[in-house]
């Protein structure tokens, strides 16, 4: 295969250091967690088998490519693997061979478990970064599913306000919810 | 090895369909992935339903992750190599694009001024002329942000398909099939436009509307078989399409109401300015013929005055008389000055400060204060509604006008 291929991780590759390590743990770390978890079923378990693919990774990483959707790649197959190791050790298969069977969880949920890591993923940064009194509103309403009005009494505000600051919360959403304009912004603003 | 790439792309799509940020190629290929399976679009289903979304995101989150990072350091040994903190993966595409970086800056930066946490040091605010940016309202009451950035298909009501083209106007198609049992009552939208927005859409009779500055406009999503009405604050230029009753072969009409104010036309292209903060509400005919009703109550009786206008003739009504008696006048009008906003123009003739600042005000988000005898002097010209403020200010400088800036706020001195 030709996946052999000695890269060296010079500045002049990789310039803005998306393919350290301690970038990739800070940004995919997450979503790596959150899909083990939906095979694996249990948090700790998933904790475990992503921290091992990221120092596998990072001891291996003279074999991956240097790009960063080979390692994107490479990360989420290896913690796919461990996973399904994991289970297929565990009593927990018998679970799963009364909802699904055991060919078509693999390959069919591991497309669901994937893409809704990483919109999941780009949702909750985006939410995380908003201002406080944006995240507030947008982690009742949208997280614990509260109805305006009982924001509105929580935080006691008008529901007409809560409605606004609901809206601005979104406006802001959309510009944060695209990281290379953002970025780009940081770069501009504060360097 | 897999290459989950595909997958990536599709994530990417579904964040993109949820900020309305899918271009056009991009949506394409997410309906092909869509119709590829019903799993597809039973998850594509699952991802864009908001209660979903929160509950799934209250598992994503992880408070052990500081020391999860520590054990993965101690097991390998690394060490960080960089100073400054990251940026996102895909960076590099949109470093070129300078242009971009910087309008898209100065975007931000008002942003990033609003949030700032209280005592850090006071930012210049940036000042930037307006553009094509409005809110259209539902009448589910569901708001969509329209600008530059989404195209296509924007919203679906009942039959009607609402799509955004690229050069920023908003359609109504109701060529689609109305489904069964559709409820006869009449939908509402508003297209409201915030100070420095401006947008324009056309109806589903085929009129065109454009829409300035802090305005906005209620309209039905399908016209009555009478009468065409539609409401309006703030400004606005009308081409309206003439349109036949097909059953009797009768014209119908096409109203515009702002407050006591309507305009009533066959067909024809006029504007209409009632902005609650000028004095006066115009109506200026461009081309056709235009009937101006003032509809009043004067004790109890409802008082109604009505005018015919002429191609270059503007009707006034002034909303600070005490008397209903003068009701509406006619003057002849320089049309080219009055629509010069729709053709992306500051038109001046004799135009005195004041006026002149309320426009800006509106096109360029600012607030204008007059501190003393407020200037007489008329002003005449025109000039771009894309220039940057500064070339105002040297205009108003050279003029003689004396003035300071505090942040967002224009302060005119006697």
């Amino acid at each position: 295969m030709g996946l052999v291929k000695k890269v060296h991780d010079t500045d002049g590759e990789d310039p803005i250091g998306q393919l350290d390590l301690d970038h990739l743990f800070h940004v995919l770390y997450d979503r790596l967690v959150y899909f083990s978890m939906q095979i694996v079923k249990d948090k700790d378990l998933a904790r475990d088998v992503t921290q091992d693919a990221f120092i596998k990774y990072w001891q291996q990483k003279e074999t991956v490519m240097q790009n960063y959707i080979a390692v994107k790649s490479f990360l989420y197959a290896t913690v796919k693997n461990a996973s399904f190791n994991i289970i297929r050790h565990n009593k927990v298969v018998e679970e799963y061979a009364g909802k699904h069977g055991d060919e078509e969880f693999e390959e069919a949920s591991v497309m669901e478990s994937i893409i809704t890591a990483e919109v999941l993923a780009e949702i909750h940064n985006a939410i995380e970064s908003l201002p406080e009194r944006y995240r507030i509103i947008s982690v009742m309403g949208y997280m614990e599913g509260k109805k305006n009005q009982e924001i509105a009494d929580e935080l006691g505000m008008s529901v007409n306000t809560v409605k606004k600051q609901k809206q601005r919360a979104l406006e802001l959403l959309r510009l944060k919810l695209a990281p290379e304009l953002f970025s780009i912004m940081l770069f501009v603003l504060e360097f | 090895m897999e290459n989950y790439q595909e997958y990536f792309k599709q994530a990417e799509f579904v964040v993109k369909y949820l900020t309305k940020r899918l271009t056009k190629q991009e949506m394409v290929e997410l309906e092909v992935w869509l119709s590829e399976n019903e799993q597809n679009r039973t998850l594509f289903k699952k991802l864009t339903e908001e209660y979903v979304i929160g509950r799934k995101l209250e598992e994503f989150r992880l408070p052990t992750k500081d020391e999860d990072w520590k054990r993965i350091v101690s097991e390998t040994g690394f060490v960080r190599k960089r100073k400054f903190s990251y940026i996102y993966e895909r960076w590099f595409k949109y470093a070129a694009a300078v242009f971009f970086i910087c309008s898209l800056a100065a975007v931000l930066y008002q942003y990033k001024q609003v949030n700032s946490p209280i005592g850090k040091k006071q930012q210049a605010a940036v000042i930037v002329p307006g553009g094509n940016k409005a809110v259209l309202i539902l009448e589910d009451g569901k708001h969509i942000v329209l600008d530059d950035a989404s195209k296509g298909e924007i919203a679906r009501q009942s039959n009607m398909v609402i799509t955004k083209t690229g050069d920023g106007q908003l359609i109504y198609d109701t060529s689609g099939k109305t489904a069964h049992g559709q409820n006869k009552r009449v939908q509402y939208n508003i297209l409201t436009t915030p100070r420095g927005g401006q947008y324009s859409i056309v109806l589903p009779d085929g009129s065109k509307v454009w829409l300035n500055a802090a305005s906005s406009l209620r309209y039905p999503t399908k016209f009555d078989e009478n009468s065409r009405l539609v409401e309006l604050n703030g400004e606005a230029y009308f081409e309206i399409a003439p349109l036949r009753y097909a059953k009797k072969g009768k014209r119908v009409p096409f109203r515009v109401i702002s407050g006591d104010h309507i305009v009533e036309v066959l067909g024809t292209h006029f504007n209409v300015s009632s902005y609650s903060d000028e004095k006066i509400i115009t109506t200026t005919l461009l081309e056709g013929k235009v009937k101006v009703i003032r509809s009043q109550k004067v004790g109890p009786l409802p008082k109604r005055m009505e005018v015919m206008l002429k191609p270059g003739e503007q009707s006034v009504i002034s909303l600070r008389e005490v008397q209903a008696a003068k009701g509406i006048s006619v003057r002849p009008a320089n049309t080219e000055e009055t629509v010069a906003w729709k053709n992306g123009q500051f038109q001046f003739k004799d135009a005195d400060l004041p006026t002149i600042m309320r426009q800006i005000a509106r096109w360029y988000d600012v607030d204008v204060e007059f501190q003393g005898k407020i200037p007489e002097e008329k002003f005449r010209g025109k000039i771009s509604r894309g220039v940057p403020i500064s070339q105002l200010f040297q205009i108003l400088q050279t003029s003689g006008v004396d003035f300071k800036t505090e942040g967002r706020k224009i302060i005119i001195k006697s």
